[in-house]
């Protein structure tokens, strides 16, 4: 028997990624967003989401990507989850694509980083690699005290850790 | 079955609190016939619902009561503790029916036993139970059915619903506007209504969550009874304002903070029966809770006529467990001293006991009560009692907040926190904000406080802001401590809705949780208590008193660390001066300064004379060159002096020093060959060589008579 799942995808920086639709409650077009000072600088801030207060990720950072001209009406990606909604932010939507669970294929051997521990595979689409992530490790390996990543792009985030 | 569980619960609640009244006064027929219909109705609900062995025990109840009433004995402890076993057994009774819908397997024979005998004999029985184990209580988790249920008025409930209808037609009146012709004026009348209807119904609904302190305190009278007894003591609980309302959340987070300070009371401060008759007081102990409304807050105090906390003893203990020097310790207040009890892992040693003691200590109740936005405060007198008093806000789901601005950004503050809003003019920025290289503290009437910067605390800012365009400065409470924040600009106050912050976000402390502002944006709500745990290092010194006693004149070498003002003197010269020693710190135009005949200087100050000191020609011990030296400086800054206020027994000395610069927190470790008047010895403080100055040394070269009848 063949497991079908539907796919959200959308684009951060060169790369095309892939969430299982399941997880994505919305899209949502440029929110008003603000900012936490002292949070990670994965933490592009905090939206309002019909009344609940919603964290926004920046996805480039939280996947250590090169910091490039995100676009300025950048569009989010809110995910459902148990503890509330979270939103990522990402550079532009893409279609709805169709997986077989089959044809996921493992993460090439020479991809380390932080990069590694948030995709559950990757899957070869006729012109290029799209890269399914994990929806719970991008949220949840979230933590503004141990991430040792943070403190040196933001000087006040150590100060905030005291 | 829902009903009968919450009713039969209501009267095993009220069947405890009648056989506990009933102890205290034995033989009232009021009280008797109360516990018999209690007991009536359970019996016969269980009975209706087959529950047989309930039914059973509820049987032999009233048959030992029914005794009771023809006087054939009185309630004494034995058979009270017996009834009490009884209510024990039917609640963990229903709990068991709540969860399986059947009555437990249990054997109630030896409890049946217990109830028969109390009945049968007629001389006091023997105990048959063991002493309860404290804390251990078997009715502690027995509350989850009733706390998930609440007890609404239904009036209140009336009055809702009708809120409700105008907040409908509110809503489709502007619904009207936004498709109809006109708009301005029909809008802004439809959302005036708006607001007032919303505002009626927040009211109604927050009523609706009060919830009588009471609903807590009901537990306590079985609990004081049972740590009394454990610990051989006599206490009655006097109960005040048990109707005073609190919202629903509140009234559950305050329960363990209150058993904790209950313990203590009972175990610590209430003596046994034969020291209180030693020390002329009434053998029974009392412990008094009360309740009241003040000023939007609930005011809880907790009072025992006890020995009272020894602040002697604290001091002690602070001073073994290494919290603070022997010299800290002897300087701090009574007040101070006891709110040291509040500090993590501080207990009183010798007074460890089974009951209290047990690594849970007061800062845990602290914390606690400040988690839900409130404050705890001690008042000991020894040999009289201990009284706390927590005062905690009405409720936190919706409160009043000031919007401040920060670099573009709005943050809300809770007014509770508040205490005023100042608003300084460049110039008067600059006279009262003295700069002390990363910290700024302001003078405000006569007291000096810390500055937080909010810009450079979120570190999206500088730490010391441009004074050029005056500053707006928002002062603090937090706890014992207050502060000033100094923010870009105020707005307006608005009522908000607090929301938690995302759990990875919990860690940072400023923030006290999120809300959405009025257009639809969220804001951070910041926490007045976390940025005042971040001033700490500057706030505590300077605010506090100096004390009475002045410190011995040429101060032992004592190795430890000190808080020092560092100054400049002269060039290049750096002094440092205990900050314990610094009263104030103060900007004196020389206007104000007078000179008499032997180059002694005066200045106005506060409607008194302050003799002044230049630490200058003291330490360089060459008067003249230092005069042209300072003399040289005077146009330099600004025609005024830089003084440091310090206190001698009674009269207050002025030291004038060049600039004020730092105040470093420093081991002190004196290297003494430098010794020369007005030096204690010099070290290195921040990477420059600091001379200590010695105070008292300083004043004597230039004010001798100053000082002869106030130092020891």
């Amino acid at each position: 028997m063949i497991t079908l799942r539907q796919l959200c995808s959308f684009h951060v920086g060169e790369h095309l990624f892939g969430l299982d639709i399941e997880r994505v409650q919305e899209i949502l077009l440029p929110p008003p967003l603000t900012r936490v000072p002292g949070a990670p600088p994965e933490v592009a801030g905090l939206l309002n989401l019909r009344g609940q207060i919603v964290p926004a990720i920046d996805l480039r950072r939280r996947l250590e990507l090169p910091e490039g001209a995100s676009p300025a009406d950048a569009p989010h990606v809110v995910l459902r989850g148990e503890d509330g909604a979270v939103s990522l932010r990402v550079d532009a939507i893409g279609d709805i694509l169709p997986l077989e669970d089959a044809a996921l294929a493992p993460l090439p051997d020479n991809l380390r980083g932080s990069l590694r521990t948030m995709l559950l595979g990757v899957h070869a689409l006729p012109d290029r690699l799209l890269l399914v992530l994990s929806a719970d490790a991008v949220v949840d390996g979230l933590t503004p005290t141990s991430s040792p990543s943070a403190s040196p792009s933001l000087p006040a985030f150590s100060q905030e850790s005291r | 079955m829902r009903e009968f569980l919450l009713e039969s619960r209501e009267h095993v609640q009220s069947i405890e609190a009648t056989v506990l009244e009933l102890e205290a006064q034995p033989g009232s027929q009021a009280l008797l016939a109360q516990l018999f219909r209690s007991l009536h109705t359970v019996k016969g609900t269980c009975g209706f619902l087959g529950f047989t062995r309930l039914e059973g025990l509820m049987h032999a109840a009233e048959e030992l009561l029914g005794l009771a009433r023809d006087k054939r004995f009185t309630l004494e402890r034995e058979r009270v503790s017996t009834l009490l076993a009884l209510a024990d057994a039917a609640r963990a009774a229903l709990e068991h029916i709540e969860a399986t819908g059947m009555e437990p397997a249990v054997d109630y024979a030896a409890l049946l036993a217990r109830l028969a005998g109390a009945a049968a004999s007629s001389v006091p029985l023997e105990a048959p139970e063991a002493p309860p184990v404290p804390g251990l209580l078997p009715w502690r988790g027995s509350s989850t059915g009733v706390d998930s249920k609440l007890r609404v008025d239904v009036a209140l409930l009336d009055r809702l619903m009708n809120l409700m209808g105008e907040l409908v037609l509110a809503r489709n009146r502007i619904l009207q506007c936004t498709t109809g012709p006109t708009l301005g004026a029909d809008l802004a009348t439809a959302s005036q209504r708006l607001d007032v209807v919303t505002t009626q119904v927040q009211q109604v609904v927050m009523k609706t969550r009060l919830q009588p302190v009471g609903q807590v305190w009901n537990r306590f009278p079985r609990l004081v009874r049972e740590l009394a007894h454990g610990c051989g003591k006599q206490v009655r609980l006097v109960l005040h304002g048990a109707d005073t309302e609190l919202d629903k959340t509140l009234v559950e987070a305050l329960h363990d903070p209150l058993t904790h300070l209950l313990r203590n009371a009972v175990d610590h401060g209430v003596e046994t029966p034969e020291q209180r008759v030693q020390r002329g007081k009434p053998p029974v102990g009392s412990v008094t809770l009360s309740a009241s409304h003040e000023g939007g807050l609930v005011h809880l105090g907790m009072s025992d006529d006890g020995a009272g906390i020894d602040v002697q003893r604290v001091r002690q203990v602070a001073v073994q467990r290494g919290l603070l020097t022997a010299d800290q310790a002897a300087r701090l207040s009574d007040a101070d001293a006891l709110m040291l009890i509040f500090m993590p892992g501080f207990s009183t040693a010798e007074r460890v006991t089974s009951l209290s003691g047990r690594g849970v200590g007061m800062d845990v109740v602290r914390t606690q009560v400040e988690r839900i936005g409130g404050t705890v405060e001690v008042h000991s007198r020894q040999g009289l009692g201990t009284t706390f008093t927590l005062k905690i806000p009405l409720t936190l789901a919706i409160i009043p907040a000031l919007l401040v601005t920060c670099r573009g950004d709005r943050y809300a503050l809770p007014q509770a926190s508040l205490r005023e809003v100042v608003w300084l003019e460049p110039d008067q920025a600059r006279r009262d904000i003295t700069r002390l290289q990363d910290a700024s503290v302001l003078r405000l009437r006569g007291e000096l406080l810390p500055l937080v910067v909010l810009a450079s605390e979120l570190g999206v800012g500088p730490a010391a802001p441009k004074l050029d365009e005056g500053a707006t400065l928002v002062v603090l409470q937090a706890g014992e401590r207050t502060f000033g924040l100094w923010v870009d600009a105020i707005h307006d106050t608005e009522e908000i809705v607090v929301k938690p912050l995302w759990k990875h976000l919990k860690g940072l402390a400023c923030y006290a949780g999120a809300t959405v502002l009025g257009d639809g944006r969220v804001a951070l709500i910041l926490d007045a208590m976390g940025l005042g745990r971040r001033v700490g290092a500057v706030s505590e010194a300077p605010t506090h008193v100096v004390p009475e006693a002045a410190p011995p004149v040429a101060p032992a070498p004592v190795d430890t660390r000190e808080r020092v003002l560092l100054c400049r003197t002269g060039a290049e010269g750096r002094v440092a001066i205990p900050l314990s020693r610094v009263a104030r710190l103060e900007e004196l135009p020389l206007t104000e300064v007078e000179h008499l005949s032997g180059g002694m200087e005066l200045a106005r100050y506060h409607g008194q004379l302050l003799p002044l000191v230049r630490v200058a020609s003291v330490l360089e011990a060459k008067s003249g060159a230092s005069a042209r030296l300072t003399e040289g400086l005077r146009h330099a800054v600004d025609a005024s002096l830089s003084v440091v206020v310090t206190t001698h027994a009674d009269t207050r000395v002025g030291l004038v020093v060049d600039a004020i610069l730092d105040v470093a927190e420093v081991e002190v470790a004196l290297q003494r060959e430098t010794r020369r008047a007005g030096v204690l010895g010099s070290m290195v403080v921040l990477d420059r060589a600091t001379e200590f100055l010695d105070v008292e040394g300083a004043v004597r070269a230039v004010h001798p008579e100053l000082l002869a009848g106030g130092a020891p």
